[in-house]
Formats: structure tokens, C-alpha cells, sequence
């Protein structure tokens, strides 16, 4: 089975997406044809966008942007259905995306814009998974990448996810956050966004600084 | 004072829409650069996206205006790559830290306007299940930033749009 997996975070290092995108080609182990693909910029090569087509699968990993998929992933989403050929094997899609707030139902939309254009382009859909609290991710894993303690539900949401996947099975979509109540995941959040304005120079208040209108002229 | 974001070219928006004297309008084409989650509009240049082009002041101006109008062509459900680009650089508009709206999480905001929201999309197609995802895109949108009032419209075309904005 080929499968290709694609990390759709801008971010060009310690991004969420891929981490799960690692665990996933983890799971899915040794016996299946892997091919990752980072799309970072709104355009893709004809290398890039050989190397992820032809698969029985495409898993798009990517981040919740302003409740919707990220620009530049649609941008390449564009690239990828023109670049096919209207004869060659259709994959069957699916999607993982994680977001910063708690609840992870946020991205509930962003797997169904995924879903409709993988319809409408003639793609079967296989799932979805949207996990909340995003930010949580990058701590609690093993040195493997499997995601430990209050991560454990996200482990076992990907293990189900990946087993659909290499079935090909065709499922509903699934949500999971963090095992941490909304208040800790909050007041952490809170306490790094004022140790990362405080790093940059600027003072708590100026979180919420606000600016005055731009000139005309922009 | 509104500000209008759209994907048209010049001379379609010439003939489609009149700007009033104070509005600000913003093309989205293709080309431009788009977020990379660095989060600086929060923590290093709070309210500003860190690209200095001509859509970095974006989210200012939406904390000033009365409505924000935004044309697209839809695009699966969505707005266009090109008009979605501007929304993900327009996160500055909010501050990172959460609140509850609606029994959920979301971003406290920075201004207090609380603009209308009005949404026209074009080459539309008639299909129920694409309009919807639209209609709840930006219903989520205006969640977001808290908008007065939302709205999302179709037409066939963006000569359509002439008759009706």
C-alpha cells in the first residue's frame, strides 16, 4: 500500500503537525510504501507533487488556520488536483488537524472543507481526526514520539486513526483532547504567551496593546 | 468606514462596487506571503503581522472599521487560497490569550468595535452542501472576532455582484 503523508505546517521546525505526522509513519510501520511530503509554501514542483501522487492514500496533517485550513495548504491542495491526471488512481484522503484551543470539535469544519474537496475532485474520503489543545502536544512524549500521560487519549485516537487508515476504511470523524482540564491548558497557554512577549522586550500589558488606524496608503 | 477585502480583478471591482471615500480596500492576489505561525503579531509586534507588505496593518484596520465586506470566489466550501491568506495573517485583531464565547474557547479581543460582517461569494455552483460549509465558516469566523452581525451570500458570478452590493 502507498501512502503519502503530508505535513501541511508553515512552520519550519517544532510544528504539532509534524509530530503527529512522525507518529503516524510510526504506526504505520515498515511493511507500507511511506512517502512524506512538508508543504511549507504555497507552491509545490513537479518533484514534490510527483512524489506524493500515485498513492492509495493522502493523509493531509495540518493546523487549524483562522477555523479553516491554512492558505498556503489550499494553494497546494490546488497544485495537487491539477497536477493529476484525470485517468491516473484516485487516493483516498483523510485529515488530522490539531488546534490551540481546548476543544477540539474547532476543527470540525476544517475535515469537512477536506472531505468536500477530496468529493469534488473525484477522491474517496476515508476520516478525520481533530484534536484540541494543540499546544499540550509538544510535551509528554517518549522518545519513540508516542504521547504519554495526559496525551494518552491523543495515542490512542491516532493508533484507531492509523488502523482505519491501512484498512482503508471509510469512518466518522473523531475528536480528542488532552486528558488536562480547560483551566490548566488555559493558564498555561497564559503563562507562555507572557514569557514569550517578556523575551521579546515588551511588557505583559502590551498583549493587549492596541494600534491606531494605518494610514490610507498602506 | 469599511474595509473591503477582495480577490477580483481591478476592473471587475470597478464595475461591480463603488468604494466610498473612506473605505479601505485590499486586493488578495496570488504571490503573497502568507503565515508561518511565527505568533510575533502577538508577542513581538502585537497587532501587526511581522511581514511588512501592504497587508501587514490588516489587523488595525479591522479593530477601526464598521464593516468588514469580504468578495471571494469560493473555493470548496471556503473562501479563495488568495482571500483566506489575508484572514490568516489577520490574526493580530485578537490577543492570544482565551476566553469562553458560547461554552467555547476563544481569543480575547483587542478592539472593541465589533465591525458587521458581510460576506459575497462568487462562482458559486447552487450545491446546498458547499454553501453551508461556507455559511458556517463564517458564522465561526464571527465567533472569532466577534463581530455585531454576519452574513454569507452567493451569486454565479462576479458580474453578478454588480446588481447586488
Amino acid at each position: 500500500m502507498k501512502i503519502a503523508l503530508i505535513n501541511g505546517s508553515p512552520k519550519p521546525k517544532n510544528s504539532i503537525s509534524g509530530l503527529l505526522l512522525q507518529r503516524i509513519e510510526r504506526l504505520i510501520g515498515t511493511e507500507h510504501e511511506v512517502r512524506t511530503s512538508v508543504w511549507r509554501h504555497a507552491s509545490l514542483n513537479d518533484d514534490q507533487l510527483a512524489e506524493v501522487t500515485g498513492s492509495d492514500a493522502l493523509v493531509l496533517v495540518f493546523p487549524l488556520y483562522v477555523d479553516g485550513i491554512p492558505a498556503h495548504q489550499m494553494a497546494c491542495m490546488d497544485a495537487y488536483t491539477r497536477y493529476t491526471h484525470p485517468g491516473a488512481a484516485k487516493p483516498k484522503v483523510y485529515a488530522v488537524v490539531n488546534c490551540g484551543f481546548y476543544e477540539a470539535e474547532h476543527t470540525e469544519l476544517a475535515l469537512k472543507l477536506v472531505a468536500f474537496w477530496a468529493k469534488r475532485n473525484g477522491f474517496s474520503w476515508g476520516s478525520g481526526l481533530g484534536i484540541g489543545a494543540g499546544g499540550a502536544l509538544s510535551v509528554g512524549r517518549t522518545p519513540e514520539g508516542q504521547f504519554t500521560g495526559s496525551n494518552a487519549p491523543v495515542e490512542k485516537a491516532l493508533i484507531a486513526f492509523t488502523e482505519n487508515l491501512l484498512k482503508m476504511e471509510t469512518g466518522p470523524d473523531v475528536f480528542v483532547t488532552p486528558a488536562m482540564p480547560a483551566w490548566i491548558y488555559k493558564k498555561a497557554a497564559h503563562f507562555n504567551w507572557r514569557r514569550s512577549i517578556k523575551a521579546h522586550g515588551l511588557k505583559t500589558s502590551d498583549l493587549a496593546r492596541k494600534l491606531p488606524l494605518p494610514d490610507k496608503d498602506l | 468606514m469599511k474595509l473591503i477585502i477582495h480577490d477580483l480583478d481591478q476592473d471587475t471591482l470597478s464595475r461591480v462596487l463603488l468604494p466610498g471615500a473612506e473605505d479601505r480596500v485590499v486586493q488578495a492576489t496570488t504571490g503573497k506571503r502568507h503565515c508561518i505561525g511565527c505568533f510575533e503579531c502577538w508577542t513581538k509586534h502585537p497587532g501587526e503581522c511581522i511581514f511588512q507588505d501592504r497587508y501587514h496593518g490588516l489587523p488595525a484596520i479591522m479593530g477601526h472599521v464598521e464593516e468588514i465586506l469580504i468578495i471571494s470566489r469560493l473555493w470548496y466550501g471556503s473562501y479563495s487560497p488568495e482571500v483566506k491568506l489575508l484572514m490568516d495573517r489577520s490574526i493580530g485583531v485578537v490577543q492570544p490569550d482565551f476566553v469562553e464565547r458560547e461554552g467555547r474557547m476563544h481569543h480575547k479581543l483587542r478592539y472593541t468595535n465589533q465591525p458587521k460582517l458581510t460576506v459575497w461569494f462568487y462562482d458559486d455552483q447552487g450545491d446546498i452542501e458547499e454553501q453551508t460549509l461556507a455559511r458556517d465558516l463564517v458564522r465561526r469566523n464571527m465567533l472569532n472576532f466577534t463581530t455585531a452581525e454576519w452574513s454569507a451570500n452567493f451569486v454565479g458570478s462576479a458580474q453578478e455582484l454588480a446588481g447586488v452590493l
